[in-house]
């Protein structure tokens, strides 16, 4: 089993990463999400918070039935927390099989990224983890972080809960 | 193209090979023109000319399916026309039915018959235990008396001679002549199957293979011993009628069975299971039990050392072991105490399950597996054909270093010929080639190395891997005399009953969805255009839809609940069968079968409930005369009984044998390490230590039990439905087993909490009571512990607010509500702002991302469509210990 998931993570590492991203505001800062990982996105809602989770996670939320967490990217990225605005929104994505939704500024487009147009992530040493970072996409003179959701949401998630208990 | 030609033909292809299947459907074209061929088979190549045409278009999904029937059809036609059944009749049965009735009449006949069966099974059990009570034997015999008077009427008259037989043989009962315990109940009880066989059949819509079964049947119940039996209590007195049976019943086959010696290596022959709900329910239950085992296997190859792992990989051989050992399945049975064995080296760590222990291992699981569709696919009547290799397996297993396995070893045990060599045979690739790949393989199936390497191509393999197939496949090895009624068979089990299986899967979505449109008939009933009154007709289908998805909301509901009843009798019959096994004396008494439970709870509750049981009969219950030693009545008496008490089911299981041994517990476990020797512990802790993997204190491990994972795996499945297990043991008096859990997984009663801005659901189950207290009543410890006297009682209070971090709410306690939690028999009174009522949730799971969050059990979508948060009033409690002993530290 390990085997192929080894396997997969060899093909993942050597694959194109080029492919459609959807593009999302966090402040000024533009970020992107492999368009496959994404379900969906809906309107900002009520949010239940939920008690003795880690700040960035606001709580869960009714989607159609269904109970998913949905956490504050903001927060995650340790960047200062600013007012709901009409723009907004959550997105929500499938990390193996896990739906989670993620708050973020503003939603953009969707972008197409060809290869030749990512760099590999930047190193800024202890300060700023860049682990899940995919690459930076530069298209149209713009810079979007290109994210990988798995490691942002289960990695980081799953420890600081299991830390806590 | 004649006959021999169209099936040369197809045995070399599959779906995926146009061409020849289009030759083949040509040749069966002219096939059908020749005259020479007979009306049947002329309808057959027609059936297998529509089944080509439909893989060829590809618009049915599973093609492959298709193929099989379409190599079944030929077989049929291979087959010579005259089929009739042959059974010439010596006992009285008319060879061929009457023209049967309509299909109506028929499934009528069938269901009315299985509440028959259900009477028949409950009198002939209520008889063994007490072989004079009049009711159960009319009751009986009124019900066999029934059937035969339907079937005659219907014309059906293999199953109305075999019902009078029986008739017969419960009269002789009434009469006095002969007495429904022993040989003679075990008699009954074959009747019984036989019939239910013959019925089941019937459902069907296929004729009874005659030559199997009725007959056969017919003949036992004609053996003279009947009338033997009959004449001799006569002679004797009364009094000595139950050892005048006792010889008898050593001489009879069954008890011959008797779990076979470990280093006998020839395999008793399998019973004949006629059963066929049992048989279903084992062969699911063990391919679960398979496929669990696998993961756990391909997991420990990576990381030999993960004792869950092993466990659980035992736990499924273990199981599987031994419902097949109640079933008599003995081959099963065999292999699966030698995979339990190896398992059990490992988990003492004699051995790691690596290299050629691993292969070993999952080669008996494939083995198993192997045997279990074999079992599906082989005919009632007739015992499972045994694979190939299959002995070279156990004598591997039975001394797997004698045979040169080690933990660095690979192994090759197999019946069939490797894919590699039948790529070889089909000069698509090289020896050479072959081992080179399987060199460069590690861990992956040659036939998926081989595609990656480019060597070949995935038809190819595919094809290879059908030829293997075919090769292992018993049903086509079968000679072709037999190959009819297995088609037959084949089809028939694939068939459902009257009633329609749904998976539980289906039923959760269906009751989740009729939740959301609850959920959203509410928001529009509540609508302030609807509430206004506005439009008098809209208001009045707003109430109407209201009504209906009310209804709707409670039948969904009740699809979910079901009696314990199947699952008690399914008990009687394992206790029983291991009762005559071992041969003790067990009198088994149920109370409350008709407790409804969830769906999902019931087969949950059955895995348990077996090991409950075999431990009892097996550990529990003492040889007759050890009881009669001990001043106990010789007969041991096993209570199942269930009742509904307080939200939950209670199912208790009580015997009165030789209780729990508390040194010999204590000493077990200082043994194993699991306790230290001189810690003092309290009766409750003791029996705890059962429940531990790996523990028993039997001194001998049989085929029945003794290896200590049956508690392990009780307290492991009742603890996954939130319930719990308790024993209480006197020594000497027997034993009771309580298992508590909840009436169903998906909903709780709750009371719907405000604190603040945030909404909480407390499990009514917990709640004591809720009020405003006086300022009178509270006081506080050290300026912070707070507490409120109610009733004489200092309860401490917790703050919810405070706890969950939750603003604006209510901070005086006079305004407030205390909420009288109650957990492990200790008080606790929870501050919340306002209680807005109680209602029933469906219960949801916070979602996989958030894992599991203390204090909180799940969530649930309110009335309004948000989601509250459910209450876990133990983590709640414990939280607020902590918490308060952090504040006052």
């Amino acid at each position: 089993m390990s085997q192929t998931t080894a396997a997969a993570e060899a093909i993942e590492a050597s694959r194109n990463l080029g492919g459609k991203y959807l593009t999302f505001m966090l402040g000024k800062e533009g970020y992107g999400l492999e368009i496959l990982k994404v379900r969906e996105i809906i309107g900002m809602m009520d949010i239940t918070s939920v008690p003795r989770t880690p700040e960035f996670v606001k709580g869960v939320i009714n989607l159609r039935g269904k109970v998913i967490p949905v956490i504050e990217l903001r927060l995650k990225f340790e960047m200062e927390a600013v007012e709901r605005t009409e723009q907004t929104c959550i997105i929500v994505v499938d990390v193996m099989g896990v739906e989670m939704g993620i708050i973020v500024d503003q939603v953009s487009e969707v972008l197409d990224i060809s290869g030749e147009d990512i760099e590999e992530a930047p190193r800024f040493g202890m300060e700023i983890d860049t682990n899940f970072i995919l690459g930076m996409g530069k298209q149209g003179g713009r810079v979007t972080i290109l994210l990988d959701i798995g490691r942002v949401l289960t990695g980081g998630e799953l420890d600081s809960l299991k830390a806590m208990t | 193209m004649d006959l021999n030609e169209i099936a040369a033909l197809i045995v070399g292809i599959g779906p995926e090979d146009e061409d020849e299947l289009k030759t083949l459907a040509s040749g069966l074209e002219k096939f059908v023109e020749s005259d020479s061929v007979s009306e049947r088979k002329k309808e057959l190549a027609q059936e297998a000319v529509r089944a080509i045409s439909s893989i060829l278009s590809g618009e049915s999904g599973d093609s492959t399916q298709i193929f099989d029937d379409l190599l079944l059809i030929i077989e049929r036609m291979q087959e010579p026309d005259d089929v009739s059944p042959s059974g010439e009749s010596e006992v009285g049965v008319s060879g061929e039915d009457e023209e049967i009735a309509s299909p109506e009449l028929i499934e009528e006949f069938i269901s009315e018959c299985t509440e028959h069966f259900q009477n028949i099974e409950q009198g002939l059990l209520e008889l063994e235990s007490d072989p004079e009570d009049a009711e159960a034997l009319g009751k009986t015999f009124r019900a066999f008396h029934t059937i035969k008077g339907s079937a005659g009427w219907l014309g059906l008259s293999d199953i109305q001679s075999l019902s009078a037989k029986a008739e017969d043989l419960l009269e002789c009962a009434r009469s006095g002549q002969v007495k429904l315990a022993g040989v003679n109940a075990d008699r009954a009880f074959q009747m019984t199957d036989l019939l239910k066989n013959a019925i089941f059949a019937l459902n069907y819509g296929e004729e009874l293979d005659k030559e199997d079964n009725p007959e056969e049947g017919l003949e036992a119940c004609d053996r003279p011993d009947a009338e033997e039996e009959a004449v001799q209590p006569m002679e004797s007195s009364a009094s000595s009628e139950e050892e005048s049976d006792e010889p008898k019943a050593e001489s009879s086959p069954e008890a011959e069975d008797t779990p076979a010696e470990e280093d006998d290596e020839t395999i008793p022959p399998d019973e004949v299971i006629d059963d066929p709900e049992l048989l279903t329910e084992f062969i699911n239950e063990s391919l679960d039990h398979i496929s669990q085992s696998e993961s756990a296997l391909l997991s420990l190859e990576t990381n030999p050392e993960d004792m869950e792992a092993i466990n659980a990989v035992f736990r499924a051989f273990h199981t599987m072991k031994g419902t097949s050992g109640f079933l008599g399945l003995n081959a099963i049975q065999r292999l699966a105490h030698r995979a339990e064995n190896l398992l059990d080296r490992a988990r003492n760590g004699e051995i790691r399950i690596v290299g050629g222990y691993a292969d070993l291992a999952l080669e008996s699981a494939d083995m198993l597996k192997n045997m279990i569709s074999e079992l599906k696919e082989c005919p009632p009547g007739e015992p499972p054909l045994r694979p190939e290799g299959l002995m070279t397996l156990i004598e591997h297993l039975t001394e797997p270093e004698d045979h040169g396995v080690n933990e660095c070893t690979g192994l090759e045990i197999s019946g069939a010929p490797r894919v590699g060599d039948l790529l070889i045979a089909a000069g698509k690739i090289t020896q050479s080639e072959v081992d080179e790949v399987a060199r460069n393989a590690r861990g992956k199936k040659l036939g998926e190395a081989l595609i990656e390497s480019g060597k070949v191509t995935a038809a190819d393999v595919a094809h290879a891997l059908r030829m293997q197939k075919k090769i292992n496949d018993p049903v086509c090895r079968r000679d072709s005399g037999g190959s009819g009624s297995a088609i037959m068979q084949k089809r028939s089990a694939v068939q459902a009953d009257v009633s329609v299986r749904v998976s539980t899967l289906r039923l959760d979505t269906l009751i989740n969805t009729v939740g959301e449109l609850v959920i959203t008939q509410a928001m529009i009933a509540q609508n302030g255009y609807v509430t206004s009154d506005a439009d008098r007709n809209l208001t009045r289908n707003v109430m109407r839809m209201n009504k209906i998805t009310r209804e709707l909301q409670d039948l969904s509901m009740s699809m979910r609940m079901v009696p314990l009843k199947g699952t008690f009798s399914k008990m009687a019959r394992l206790v029983r069968d291991l009762a005559r096994k071992s041969g003790k004396s067990v009198n088994f008494v149920t109370e409350g079968e008709d407790t409804e439970i969830d769906r999902n709870m019931v087969e949950a509750l059955n895995d348990p409930l077996v090991h409950m049981v075999r431990n009892a009969v097996d550990h529990g219950i003492e040889q007759p005369d050890v009881r009669t030693a001990a001043g106990k009545p010789s007969g041991g008496r096993l209570v199942l009984r269930a009742y509904h008490a307080a939200g939950n089911v209670i199912i208790e299981l009580q015997d009165d044998g030789k209780g729990l041994d508390k040194e010999k517990i204590i000493k077990k476990a200082a043994d194993k390490g699991l306790i230290e020797s001189k810690k003092d512990l309290s009766e409750a802790e003791i029996y705890k230590l059962i429940f531990a993997p790996g523990f028993s204190t039997a001194d001998k491990v049989t085929d029945v039990s003794g290896r200590g994972v049956g508690m392990d795996v009780v307290k492991k499945n009742i603890e996954s439905m939130r319930g719990r297990v308790e024993v209480n043991s006197a020594k000497g008096q027997g034993s009771t087993f309580q298992i508590r859990v909840p009436l169903t997984l998906a909903i709780i009663d709750g009371m719907l909490l405000q604190v603040g801005t945030e909404h909480y659901i407390v499990p009514t189950l917990n709640v004591n009571q809720a009020f405003r207290p006086e300022a009178s009543a509270l006081s506080t410890v050290q300026g912070r512990g707070e507490m409120v006297m109610l009733r004489g009682n200092l309860i401490p209070v917790f703050r919810l607010h405070r706890m969950f971090e939750v603003e604006n709410a209510k901070e005086e306690p006079t305004d407030a509500l205390l909420l009288v939690v109650e957990h492990e028999g200790r008080m606790a009174a929870l501050l919340a702002d306002e209680l807005l009522g109680q209602q029933q949730v469906v219960i949801k799971s916070l979602g996989r991302g958030l894992g599991k969050i203390e204090g909180v059990s799940g969530a649930a979508i309110l009335g309004d469509g948000r989601v509250g948060l459910i209450l876990d009033i133990a983590g709640v409690l414990s939280i607020a210990r902590g918490d308060s002993a952090i504040e006052a530290a």
